[in-house]
C-alpha cells in the first residue's frame, strides 16, 4: 500500500506524535532525505534534540520504519515526519543508492509487523488536518505575569546558588577529609565515598559536580595500581580548582555547566553571543559509555578541516540506558559535511551542537598538517585556560605504536622524542603501519587513539 | 605558573608521602608555592586544599609518561603480491566479513582468485590460520612474529637447507606439491627434518604423506606406528598403513564389529544385498559399536564381514540414525585406499546421502588428482544439493568463483532457493528465510562474475529487493571485476 497521509495518520501513536512530527516538516531540519524507488525506502537525517542527528528510515512498502533517537513511541515524531513529507511530496527526495547504514537496518529487521502493517487503526482516533492545522500561539502573557515569572526564576537561581555554595563547602571538608584519612584508605574505599559525597551534590542541585565526582572511581582504577594515587591527587586537586573558580564567579557559564547544568540547545541556539564556526569538518570518532546513573553518554568527536583556531569539537548527547533500545550513532568515523556549530561558552571552546549541516558528496581536504610539536603542548594548553577540564583532544605528528611489556601499548613518533602510553590494545594491523598523523583524546593518562592516516590507509579505532 | 615548576622532584615525593599517611604538608611544600597558599586566605584546610590543586596540576604538566620496559616496533607489515581491494569495495567486504559467521577462507579465496588482496585495516590473519590462499603468506609470518621465505614466491625451494626458513603452513604446502613432483625426495625431507619438530607439527607433516601415497612409505609408516613418541603421529602412520593394506587391529575386535552390522538382500527380483547396522538393545553396545568404529580399519571390517573392501564400500545403505554412517564415512576417509574413495562417493550420492560427503572425504576425492573424478564429484554435489550450497562451498574451497549460471541453473539447489524467493516476496513468508540466507551466500562464493550477475538479476526478478542483505555476496562477486 503507498504511503499516503491516512497511513502516516492509522502509523501514529497518539495525537500528540502527530503533532509533534509538524514541527519537524521544515526542509531546514532535514540535512538529507533520500529514497530508492526499486527497494522502495527513503531515509533522512533529521536535526534532533540531540547533538547528534537522528537517522530515519522508512519502507515505503509495508511502512517498517527505524529511528536512531531514544523515544519509546513507535514511530516516533522523526518517523512520521519523514512518512508525512514524503506523503506530500515525494518528489522533494533526491534518488540516491542505498547507504550502509539502511542495508544495515535491512539485515537485522524481521520484517513487516503487524502493528506496522498500514491500515490498522491503533488506540485513539488520530486526525492528521488536526495536527496540520493546530494552532501553536499560546496565550498571550502580560507583563506582571511575565515579571513574576522572573523574579520566580531569579530566586531559584539564587536559592540554586546558595544550596551548591553550601555544598561546595561541605566538598571541600570532605576532600580535606580524605587527605586527613590517607590516600591509600580512601582508594580502598573509593566507589563508596565518592557515591555518598556525590549524592549530597545532588541533592544540593549541582547535577554536573556529582556526575564528575561519581566518574572518580572509573577514572581511577582503569589505571594501574602504582599510578591511581597521582591520578587520586589530580583528581580531587583538579576539584579544588573547580570548586574555588566557581565560588569566585558563580555565574561563569564554562563553570556553571561545570558544576550545576547546561544551557538548553534552544537557549543556545538563540544565544547572539555564543561562537559560531562554519567549516568542513570530519567525524574523528565515537565513544559510547554507560556512567553510573544510568544515563549512557555519547561522545562525538569533530576536526574542524579549515580553520586551526578552533581546530576541534565535541558532540555530547545522554540518553537512558536499557529498555533494549540500541543506539547506532547517526555519524561513522571519516564522514565529511559542511556545518555550522555552536560552541557552549568556554575558556577553549570545545562542546558545540550542530546549527546547520549539509551533507558532502565528497570532499577532497587533507586533513590539517601537524609539525613535529610535543603533542603534550595541546593539553597543556587546555590546561592553562581550563585546569580543572579532565581530558583534550591531542593530535599526534607521525608516529609508530608499539608495544611494551605485557599488554601495554604505546604511541611513539618517528624521531623518538615523545612517548605516549594507550588506553586500549590497537587492531594488529596498525602495530605495522606508520602512522603518518593521528587523533585522539588525552585524559592525562592515557590517550585514547580515534582515527588514523596510515601507509597502508586511513584508520578508525572505533569499536 | 613556571617558577611552581621548579624541581619537582624535590618536594613532590615528600608531599605525596605526608597524604599517605594523613600528615598535613605545610612544612614540606617548597618555598615558591609559599605565596600562592598564603593567597589561599583561610585557615588550614584552604591552605591543604592549595597544595592539593598545585600538586595536581604539576602531576599532569611537569611530567610525562615514560615507558619503564622498552618499547618493541614491530617490523612494518609486508606488502602483499597482489593489490587491495578497490576502495568501494571495502565496506561491503567488510559488512559480508562480519556476517560470514567466523568462515572467512572462503570469501578471501574468491577475492584471491580474481586478483586481490583485502586491507589489512578491515582483516588480518590469526597467526594460526593454515588453509588461507597463500598470498596472505608474508602477513601470517608477519602475525606470528617472525619473516616469511615464500618457496613459490621467491624461487627458493623446500630442501633440508631451507627448512627452517619456511613457516610451518607453508612448509607442509611446500611438501605437498613436492610429494606429487618426488614423492621419494619428500619422503626422505619428513625423514631427515620432519621428525625433529614437535609432536604436533610432526603429527600434520606425517599427514602429508597421503600424497601419492606408496608402498615405498611402508618402512617410515612402520617405524612411526611402532616408535614415534607421540600418540596422534602413531594414529595418522597407522591409518596410512591400513590404506597400504598394511592394517594393525586384532581379528576379535574386527569381529566384534562384524557383529553389530547386518549384510542382508533387498528387492523381489533382483535381490541386491546391503549392509546396515544391526539393532542394538543397550548404551552399552551402542558405545562400545562407537569405540570400535573409531578403531578398525575399513578392509579388515571388510574381510569380517566376508566381503571386499569394495563391496562393503558400495552395499553400504545409509538408512541409520545414529550416525553409523558418519563413523564409516571417517573409517573410510582414514584407513581405506585410494581406489575406494570414489565409489563410495558415488554410492552416497545415489542413496541420497549427501550430508556424508564431509570435508575430508571431499580432500581425500580431491588428493585423487583425477579431474575426471573431480568434474563428475562436484557434478554429483551440485545435483544432490538442497539449496544450501555448502558441499559445493567446501569442495570448491580451492577454486571459489569458478561455476557458470548454466551448471547452477539446472539443479534443484537452484530451484528450491528460486521457489523461496518467490514465495517470499509473495506472502512475506519468513520460514525459509536461512535457505535463503545461507544459499545466496554461497551461492555468491561459488559463481562466476557473469553467473552472479545472472542470479542476482533471477532473484530480483524473482521479487527480492535489489538491497536484500541476502544478495550482499552476489552483488559483491557481480562488483569483484579480475584484476587486470
Amino acid at each position: 500500500m503507498p504511503l499516503t497521509q491516512s497511513v502516516v495518520e492509522s502509523l501514529a501513536p497518539d495525537q500528540a506524535s502527530l503533532k509533534a512530527a509538524t514541527k519537524l516538516m521544515k526542509a531546514g531540519k532535514w540535512p538529507l532525505r533520500q529514497s530508492d524507488s526499486v527497494s522502495e525506502l527513503i531515509w533522512g537525517e533529521c536535526q534532533g534534540s540531540g547533538s547528534n542527528p537522528y537517522r530515519v528510515i522508512v519502507h515505503t512498502g509495508d511502512h517498517g520504519y527505524k529511528c536512531t533517537c531514544p523515544s519509546r513511541k513507535f514511530p516516533c515524531k522523526h518517523s512520521l515526519a519523514l512518512m508525512w513529507m514524503y506523503a506530500d511530496d515525494s518528489s522533494a527526495y533526491t534518488a540516491a543508492p542505498v547507504p550502509d547504514w539502511v542495508t544495515d537496518w535491512l539485515g537485522r529487521r524481521r520484517g513487516p509487523s503487524g502493528s506496522a502493517a498500514a491500515g490498522k487503526t491503533q488506540g485513539k482516533p488520530k486526525n492528521i488536518k488536526a495536527a496540520a492545522n493546530a494552532d501553536d500561539a499560546k496565550e498571550p502573557v502580560d507583563e506582571k505575569t511575565l515579571a513574576r515569572r522572573a523574579a520566580a526564576a531569579e530566586k531559584r537561581a539564587a536559592n540554586t546558588r546558595k544550596s551548591v555554595r553550601d555544598a561546595t563547602e561541605e566538598l571541600k571538608l570532605w576532600i580535606g577529609d580524605q587527605l586527613r584519612g590517607g590516600l591509600p584508605q580512601f582508594l580502598d574505599d573509593l566507589t563508596d565515598r565518592c557515591r555518598r559525597i556525590a549524592a549530597r551534590m545532588v541533592d544540593a542541585k549541582a547535577a554536573a559536580l556529582a556526575s564528575r565526582i561519581d566518574g572518580i572511581p572509573a577514572r581511577v582504577m582503569e589505571l594501574p595500581a602504582e599510578e591511581r594515587i597521582d591520578a587520586t591527587i589530580a583528581e580531587l586537586g583538579k576539584l579544588v580548582l573547580l570548586i574555588q573558580a566557581w565560588q569566585a564567579n558563580p555565574d561563569d557559564p564554562e563553570l556553571h555547566r561545570s558544576m550545576i547544568s547546561s544551557q538548553t540547545r534552544d537557549d543556545l541556539l538563540s544565544s547572539q553571543t555564543a561562537l559560531r564556526v562554519k567549516s568542513t569538518f570530519e567525524v574523528l570518532g565515537d565513544r559510547i559509555t554507560t556512567r553510573r546513573d544510568g544515563l549512557v553518554s555519547q561522545a562525538t568527536w569533530l576536526c574542524n578541516l579549515q580553520q586551526s583556531d578552533h581546530r576541534f569539537a565535541l558532540l555530547l548527547d545522554f540518553y537512558p540506558a536499557g529498555g533494549g533500545v540500541k543506539r547506532n550513532s547517526a555519524f561513522t568515523a571519516g564522514d565529511r559535511f559542511d556545518a555550522e556549530l555552536v560552541y557552549y561558552d568556554a575558556r577553549q571552546p570545545l562542546l558545540a551542537i550542530i546549527a546547520e549541516r549539509e551533507i558532502l558528496d565528497a570532499s577532497v581536504l587533507p586533513w590539517p598538517a601537524v609539525g613535529g610539536h610535543d603533542p603534550y603542548d595541546d593539553y597543556v594548553n587546555y590546561l592553562n585556560k581550563s585546569p580543572w577540564c579532565l581530558s583534550a583532544p591531542m593530535q599526534m605528528p607521525e608516529g609508530r605504536l608499539c608495544k611494551a611489556g605485557n599488554r601495554r601499548y604505546w604511541w611513539q613518533s618517528s624521531d623518538g622524542k615523545h612517548v605516549i602510553p594507550l588506553s586500549t590494545k590497537p587492531p594488529l594491523a596498525a602495530l605495522g603501519a606508520t602512522l603518518t598523523q593521528a587523533y585522539g583524546v588525552w585524559n592525562g593518562w592515557r590517550l585514547d587513539l580515534l582515527s588514523a592516516q596510515t601507509d597502508v590507509g586511513w584508520l578508525s579505532f572505533d569499536d | 605558573m613556571t617558577d611552581l615548576l621548579q624541581d619537582p622532584e624535590s618536594f613532590l615525593p615528600k608531599i605525596k608521602n605526608r597524604w599517605m599517611i594523613g600528615a598535613v604538608t605545610a612544612d614540606v611544600v617548597p618555598e615558591a608555592w609559599q605565596e600562592t597558599i598564603q593567597g589561599a586566605q583561610g585557615n588550614g584546610l584552604d591552605a591543604e586544599l592549595a597544595v592539593l590543586a598545585l600538586t595536581g596540576q604539576l602531576l599532569q604538566v611537569a611530567y610525562r609518561p615514560a615507558n619503564g620496559q622498552p618499547l618493541l616496533v614491530e617490523q612494518p607489515l609486508p606488502v602483499l603480491e597482489l593489490p587491495p581491494l578497490p576502495e568501494k569495495l571495502r565496506s561491503s567486504f567488510r559488512r559480508l566479513l562480519a556476517a560470514q559467521d567466523g568462515s572467512d577462507v572462503p570469501l578471501l579465496t574468491l577475492i584471491a582468485s580474481r586478483g586481490y588482496t583485502v586491507s589489512p585495516l578491515d582483516w588480518m590473519p590469526a597467526a594460526r590460520e593454515e588453509s588461507l590462499p597463500s598470498v596472505y603468506s608474508p602477513w601470517l609470518g608477519w602475525a606470528s612474529g617472525r619473516s616469511s621465505i615464500d618457496g613459490e614466491t621467491s624461487g627458493v625451494g623446500l630442501d633440508t637447507d631451507s627448512w627452517s626458513d619456511f613457516l610451518p603452513a607453508e612448509r607442509r604446502r611446500a611438501l605437498k606439491a613436492l610429494r606429487i613432483e618426488a614423492a621419494d625426495t619428500a619422503r626422505q625431507l619428513i625423514e631427515d627434518q620432519g621428525l625433529r619438530e614437535a609432536a604436533e607439527e610432526r603429527a600434520k607433516i606425517i599427514a602429508v604423506l597421503a600424497v601419492g601415497l606408496s608402498e615405498n612409505d611402508l618402512p617410515l609408516l612402520v617405524k612411526l606406528n611402532e616408535s614415534d613418541r607421540s600418540g596422534k603421529v602413531k594414529s595418522i602412520a597407522g591409518n596410512l598403513l591400513a590404506r597400504l593394506g598394511q592394517s594393525q587391529c586384532s581379528d576379535e575386535d574386527c569381529k566384534e564389529l562384524a557383529d553389530f552390522l547386518k549384510v542382508s538382500k533387498k528387492g523381489l527380483i533382483n535381490r541386491k544385498r546391503q549392509v546396515s547396522p544391526a539393532k542394538i538393545k543397550t548404551g552399552a553396545q551402542r558405545k562400545r559399536r562407537t569405540e570400535l568404529l573409531e578403531s578398525v580399519p575399513f578392509d579388515a571390517l571388510a574381510g569380517a564381514l566376508k566381503q571386499t573392501p569394495m563391496e562393503l564400500a558400495t552395499e553400504w545403505v545409509f538408512n541409520d540414525k545414529d550416525g553409523v554412517s558418519d563413523y564409516l564415512t571417517q573409517m573410510i576417509v582414514n584407513t581405506a585406499a585410494d581406489e575406494i574413495i570414489w565409489p563410495f562417493a558415488q554410492n552416497i550420492v545415489q542413496r541420497d546421502a549427501i550430508d556424508s560427503i564431509n570435508d575430508d572425504l571431499l580432500k581425500r576425492l580431491k588428493q585423487l588428482h583425477n579431474p575426471q573424478i573431480n568434474s563428475e564429484i562436484f557434478q554429483l554435489v551440485l545435483d544432490a544439493d538442497n539449496g544450501y550450497f555448502d558441499s559445493a562451498v567446501r569442495y570448491l574451497a580451492d577454486a571459489p568463483g569458478s561455476v557458470t549460471f548454466e551448471q547452477l541453473s539446472k539443479t534443484n539447489g537452484y530451484s528450491c532457493l528460486l521457489a523461496a524467493a518467490k514465495k517470499q516476496a509473495k506472502d512475506d513468508s519468513r520460514a525459509d528465510e536461512h535457505l535463503l540466507q545461507e544459499g545466496l551466500s554461497n551461492l555468491g562464493l561459488i559463481a562466476t562474475q557473469e553467473a552472479a550477475k545472472e542470479l542476482l538479476e533471477q532473484f530480483i526478478n524473482a521479487g527480492m529487493m535489489s538491497v536484500d542483505p541476502g544478495l550482499a555476496c552476489l552483488r559483491f562477486n557481480a562488483d569483484l571485476k579480475p584484476c587486470e
